[in-house]
């Protein structure tokens, strides 16, 4: 029985995976770069690339070179802090581990930002906790609020929630503003009288059928 | 003459009735009260008054009312997911959901950590004023949905001025403008917090690690603090707050995100619920750039320290005398506006 249902869910998990991984190279049509660069031998010193659509003539990052990152010819392997030699993670197809991997590419020249990032100063940061996930949920106002669902609710360890790629176009860097949501409340609107009034209307009905009671009793005496 | 005494008759069965009407109402009033007398006036042992000031003396009394407010929240939650699986029938996802945030519901005591001094850093040049923030610290802390309590306010204000009385909050959906700064505001968790001075019950301090706290328990809704902060950090709730079970947050702390009473005082806490354990504020997860930083000012690896060393800091209207605790910065570069075809 146990085992079915281990069977089912591990079929299910390679069926997902190969459902993701078929469409993100169909979306991207690029990956494996082996695929081409493994015969190209390309040198990486240009800065308009058209087969690819990058530019780095404009953007903040104009002015460097493919081979500034992408270790030529064998592009998909990138050059990082100290020499480190990575091989490429890309948005929306690889996992977030090996998207923060790209964060020692960065760290070659923005160093001081790289460590403003490893201590929680740049970039937006989360929690983990133990046996714990984040889920997601659309919520209050249309916003998107990580619900941390833990074990028990205690020992978080803080960590960045985002690789720099994943905030960064590397190849034109600058960020562009998002969407915004609606409008705030300035002042929290006090509840509806209703319940007062009523009450109130409710108290003088009594009063007065009392005292009208009273003098109808007196009447007849 | 007769005239007379009829009419002094009629007064008379009026006053009389009146006379009665009173009584018996008093009558019963007053025995409804001893009856409630009697349930608070009940015998105590003296084991009962030992235990009671050894809990008092014990490490963190607020770990018992913790405890006691768990099984109330429980309960309360049970009852309504019971009415959502009724609505949506048994074996609906919402049923299980709701099921599911009944139990794992604590509220939580923790004690501030020796040493520790939580501060907020908040770098003005990335923040896009996109609120998000603001609608992730609702979800977070379990405010009411009704009224529409928002502990942050988002402002808007012309890069050259920076002076409160010109900000702006209904700056409607188009932001980032050029040459103009966001600055979200919440609670400052002053040094010298003059909300706390005018309380008259002492049911908000500051605590140990910086913290300025409300004592649900104890807030008799005077609304003195309210009118103290020169934030306008503070809420009221006018009512009983309602929070949807599928949208509880089960993570709650006694001083911090517990459901509220109706008629108490809230405010920004930090996310005491997640901070005292080593996490980060909602506000500080949420935000898509990156503005806000959090931790401990006392940590010299920490993210609050490099911050003020880098970038340097300046608070807001420091001529109150207030310290607050909420640190705000220019960082290095600027999202650029919103370019006009994006409208
Ligand atoms: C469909 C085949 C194909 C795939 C797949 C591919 N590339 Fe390319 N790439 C090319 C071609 C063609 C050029 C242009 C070569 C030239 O101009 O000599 C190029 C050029 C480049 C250059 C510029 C080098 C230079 O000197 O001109 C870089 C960098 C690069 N590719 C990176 C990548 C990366 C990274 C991947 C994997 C994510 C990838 N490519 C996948 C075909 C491909
Ligand atoms: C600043 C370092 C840097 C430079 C310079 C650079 N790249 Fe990249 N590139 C990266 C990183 C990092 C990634 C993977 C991250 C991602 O896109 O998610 C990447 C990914 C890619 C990809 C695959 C993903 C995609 O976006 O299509 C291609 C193709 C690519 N680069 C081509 C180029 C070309 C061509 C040049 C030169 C014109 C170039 N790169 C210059 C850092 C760089
Ligand atoms: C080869 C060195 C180099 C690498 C590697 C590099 N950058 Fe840059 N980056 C630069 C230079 C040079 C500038 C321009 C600085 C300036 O204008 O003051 C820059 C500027 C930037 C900016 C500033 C944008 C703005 O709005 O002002 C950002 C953001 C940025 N880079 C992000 C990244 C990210 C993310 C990566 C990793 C994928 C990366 N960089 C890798 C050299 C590099
Ligand atoms: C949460 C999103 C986010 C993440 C993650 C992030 N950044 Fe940034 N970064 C920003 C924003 C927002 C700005 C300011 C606006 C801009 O220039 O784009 C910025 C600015 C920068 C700048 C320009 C600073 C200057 O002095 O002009 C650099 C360089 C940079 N980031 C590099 C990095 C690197 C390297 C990483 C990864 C280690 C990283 N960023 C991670 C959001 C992010």
């Amino acid at each position: 029985m146990k085992l079915s249902v281990y069977l089912v869910a591990y079929i299910l998990a390679v069926l997902s995976l190969f459902v993701i991984s078929s469409k993100a190279s169909e979306e991207t049509g690029i990956y494996p770069c082996q695929q081409c660069h493994a015969v190209l031998n390309v040198t990486g010193l240009v800065r308009e690339e058209t087969v690819h659509d990058k530019n780095l003539t404009i953007g903040a990052h104009r002015g460097l070179y493919c081979a500034n990152c992408h270790k030529a010819p064998t592009v998909w392997i990138m050059e990082g802090l100290n020499d480190t030699l990575v091989e490429i993670g890309i948005k929306d197809i690889h996992s977030r581990e090996k998207l923060d991997e790209m964060n020692l590419v960065c760290a070659k020249c923005h160093y001081d930002i790289y460590e403003d990032y490893t201590r929680l100063a740049h970039g937006n940061s989360t929690f983990v906790c133990e046996e714990g996930r984040i889920i997601n949920v659309a919520g209050y106002k249309g916003v998107i609020y990580s619900f941390h669902e833990c074990k028990e609710y205690s020992k978080f360890t803080p960590v960045p929630a985002r690789a720099c790629v994943e905030c960064h176009n590397p190849h034109n860097p600058t960020m562009e503003p998002l969407s915004i949501l609606p409008k705030q409340n300035y002042v929290a609107p006090t509840p509806k009288q209703d319940n007062v009034v009523y009450g109130t209307l409710a108290v003088t009905i009594t009063a007065m059928s009392l005292i009208v009671l009273a003098i109808i009793r007196g009447e007849r005496r | 003459m007769k005239e007379e005494g009829k009419i002094d008759s009629k007064k008379r069965q009026l006053l009389k009735a009146a006379a009665v009407g009173i009584g018996a109402g008093m009558v019963s009033f007053i025995a409804i009260e001893r009856n409630k007398l009697m349930e608070v006036l009940r015998p105590v042992s003296l084991s009962e008054i030992i235990g009671f000031v050894e809990a008092e003396e014990g490490l963190n009394k607020y770990e018992k009312r913790a405890r006691e407010r768990e099984a109330e929240i429980k309960k309360m939650c049970r009852a309504e997911a019971d009415k959502i699986c009724l609505d949506k029938g048994e074996d609906s996802a919402e049923c299980s959901e709701a099921r599911n945030r009944c139990e794992k519901i604590v509220v939580k005591a923790t004690p501030p950590k020796p040493g520790t001094r939580f501060v907020m850093a908040l770098d003005i040049n990335k923040c896009i004023g996109c609120r998000r923030c603001a609608y992730a610290c609702v979800m977070e802390n379990n405010t009411d949905r009704d009224i529409g309590i928002e502990w942050i306010h988002v402002l808007e204000v012309h890069r050259d001025d920076l002076e409160l009385l010109n900000t702006n909050i209904d700056y409607g959906e188009e932001a980032p403008k050029k040459d103009y700064v966001y600055i979200p505001m919440a609670c400052m968790h002053c040094d010298e917090p003059s909300c706390v001075y005018v309380c008259p019950v002492v049911a908000t301090w500051k605590e140990d690690d910086g913290i300025v706290v409300v004592d649900y328990d104890r807030c008799i809704g005077c609304r003195y603090c309210i009118t103290a902060c020169p934030y306008g950090a503070r809420r009221f709730n006018w009512k009983k707050p309602r929070v949807p079970v599928l949208e509880l947050n089960p993570n709650m702390h006694i001083l911090g995100n517990v459901l509220r009473y109706p008629h108490v005082v809230e405010k920004c806490i930090y996310c005491i619920q997640r901070t005292r354990d080593g996490g980060i504020p909602a506000c500080v997860e949420v935000c898509p750039v990156g503005a806000r930083s959090f931790g401990d000012i006392n940590d010299p690896e920490g993210p609050i320290r490099r911050i003020l060393e880098k970038y340097g800091a300046f608070v807001l209207r420091p001529e109150t005398g207030n310290k607050p605790m909420f640190f705000y910065y220019f960082g290095p570069a600027r999202t650029p506006p919103r370019s006009k075809e994006e409208g």
